[in-house]
């Protein structure tokens, strides 16, 4: 990826993500019960990210040639709707840190977490409803029935993840791992945001199917590279403890590949470390997970799936936005592929 | 817990050969093969990696595959727009329109309700607004109607038309603004833009002493004035 590239992207999710946060803020109430809710619901917004959603929705919306005030109030909704995700994956998984914080629910309790969780989803129904105003009612409809199909399939997913581990399943396959990512982590991350800019851009001319895959593989490129920053990232820039994947039970393709590959004894271990409570987990049994992944190579492989998926990424963006007209916009989208797997 | 007293899937049903990740699908028209996708991403091509991507490409065939024979029990209708195409089958109580609802969790029975009263809100809204969805449901028929825009040009000189409809417009009653000249010239006042079904017609009548320049006018939605895209006529 050239600094070029690099660059243009960086800007572009610096100058999305500006102007869905600015809009954002417009819909939280500034009204009682701030204490408990409302100051609350502002809470995981105002640590950042880096818009990858939103900015994903709007540059697609753009790449057709549409101002992006038309995209806007949706990347809005789907920005409030992963801050939502991301409280309560926060409880289920019992994650201490997010964006460098204590996570909601160990700052305030685990019910007002779930509280403004369930908050969050709702306000993010408002600006979904205000698009009839710009994007007309049949459009606004389509991308209502959108959002609850990604809801869905996100719910689904973290369904798979959760059950996994209650049961602590250890016979999950690649191909489970995948069907499970594409579930959780694509839907809400890149087919929802590829689907709702290309509907609108293109409002309603193009099959909504021709995003699943392009948003398949660069979703998983991107949640692979989310699982390697999590056992090799830098703890300030990732914002979450190192090696928690590891202390959540989380199957990750790393974890698949170490079942499949360490000696009866080792598996036996891990097993019998995954079948404890989080809290119960030793930091060497961590530290040793973590160091049979790099002896049996289990880093490295999850790393070459990464670029094969992000490589499969952009041959799929080439089939489905190809034909569009050389812009900003399209270049962002072109270059997501690479840049997922090479983020920090 | 033993992996014996877990619950497990039935196996994947794989319709064709899987595919190679270096190959074109097998059961899927595509206009063209990865066999660059490598090279682009910078990756070497190695057994590894090519398996991974063979894994992925299997699963996402399976996922597409199970949504479109449940779009075709569902709708019997294939080319149905994409709502219904994943496997809905699998889900307890799936939305089923014209069928209740199946046993299911509080939340997606609100969510079900929810757009059911979208649908028939938006049908009582469409009711009062002359050359609305003529239909119950305006959904029906949303993925195959594109926009088309007719342009009837009257003049005696030669005139180029330009419309920008923004999203949406042409589901919107329109109106257009006079068209100014860039210049001092006077403005053309005869263009019109009508909306009649997924059609939108434009009309310019320009008069014999129009002067030759650049004109400029905004669309706007007759509901509300907000602008819905511009016009832009050249009199040479």
């Amino acid at each position: 990826m050239s600094s070029n590239e690099r660059g243009l992207v960086s800007s572009i999710l610096r100058e999305y993500g500006e102007a869905t946060r600015a809009l954002l803020f417009q819909y939280l109430p500034s009204v009682e019960p701030r204490r408990y809710l409302y100051d609350l619901v502002a809470d995981y917004p105002r640590r950042g990210g880096r818009s990858f959603r939103p900015s994903l929705c709007i540059a697609t919306a753009r790449a057709f040639g549409t101002p992006i005030e038309f995209a806007l109030r949706t990347a809005v909704s789907i920005e409030m709707i992963h801050n939502a995700m991301l409280i309560h994956d926060d409880v289920e998984d019992e994650s201490e840190q997010r964006r460098g914080k204590p996570a909601m629910h160990v700052a305030e309790g685990v019910p007002i977490a779930i509280n403004v969780g369930d908050m969050l989803s709702l306000l993010a129904m408002r600006p979904l409803l205000e698009n009839r105003g710009i994007l007309g009612p049949e459009i606004s409809l389509r991308i209502l029935e959108e959002t609850e199909r990604m809801a869905r399939e996100s719910a689904e997913g973290q369904a798979f993840e959760l059950g996994w581990r209650r049961d602590n399943v250890i016979d999950v396959c690649e191909a489970d791992y995948l069907l499970m990512v594409l579930k959780k982590t694509c839907w809400l991350a890149t087919i929802h945001p590829s689907r709702i800019g290309t509907l609108i851009g293109a409002r309603g001319a193009i099959d909504l199917d021709r995003c699943i895959r392009f948003g398949f593989f660069l979703g998983a490129a991107f949640q692979i590279q989310d699982d390697l920053l999590n056992l090799e990232g830098d703890a300030v820039a990732y914002g979450k403890e190192l090696s928690g994947d590891i202390r959540e039970g989380k199957r990750t393709l790393m974890l698949i590949h170490l079942l499949e590959h360490a000696s009866r004894t080792e598996r036996e271990r891990i097993c019998t470390m995954l079948g404890q409570a989080r809290g119960a987990r030793a930091d060497d049994d961590i530290r040793w997970v973590l160091e049979r992944m790099q002896s049996y190579g289990s880093i490295h492989y999850a790393r070459q799936v990464a670029h094969g998926l992000a490589g499969a990424a952009q041959y799929e963006f080439s089939q489905l936005y190809g034909h569009l007209p050389n812009s900003r916009d399209k270049q962002f989208l072109a270059a997501l592929p690479e840049w997922v797997i090479e983020r920090n | 817990m033993s992996s014996s007293s877990h619950f497990k899937r039935p196996p994947l049903q794989q319709s064709g050969p899987v595919r190679n990740s270096m190959a074109p699908p097998a059961n899927v028209p595509r206009q063209g093969a990865p066999q660059d996708m490598f090279t682009t991403a910078g990756a070497a091509v190695c057994g590894v990696l090519e398996n991974g991507v063979r894994t992925a490409y299997a699963v996402i065939d399976d996922y597409m595959r199970r949504g479109q024979e449940a779009a075709r029990t569902i709708f019997n209708d294939p080319n149905r727009r994409g709502y219904m195409s994943d496997d809905r089958g699998s889900f307890p109580g799936g939305f089923n329109p014209g069928g209740g609802f199946g046993p299911t969790n509080p939340m997606n029975m609100l969510a079900e309700q929810w757009m059911l009263m979208m649908r028939a809100w938006s049908n009582a809204c469409a009711g009062f607004v002359p050359g609305q969805w003529q239909g119950m449901n305006p959904f029906a028929n949303a993925g195959s109607h594109a926009a088309t825009v007719t342009v009837s040009i009257s003049s005696s000189c030669q005139v180029e038309v330009t419309a920008n409809l923004y999203p949406g417009a042409d589901i919107q009653a329109l109106v257009s603004e006079p068209l100014r000249a860039e210049g001092s010239a006077a403005s053309i006042d005869s263009a019109s833009v009508v909306r009649e079904g997924f059609n939108v017609r434009i009309t310019v009548k320009v008069g014999d002493k129009q002067a030759a320049g650049v004109y400029r006018g905004n669309i706007r939605r007759k509901t509300d004035g907000n602008v819905a895209g511009e016009l832009t006529v050249v009199v040479r």
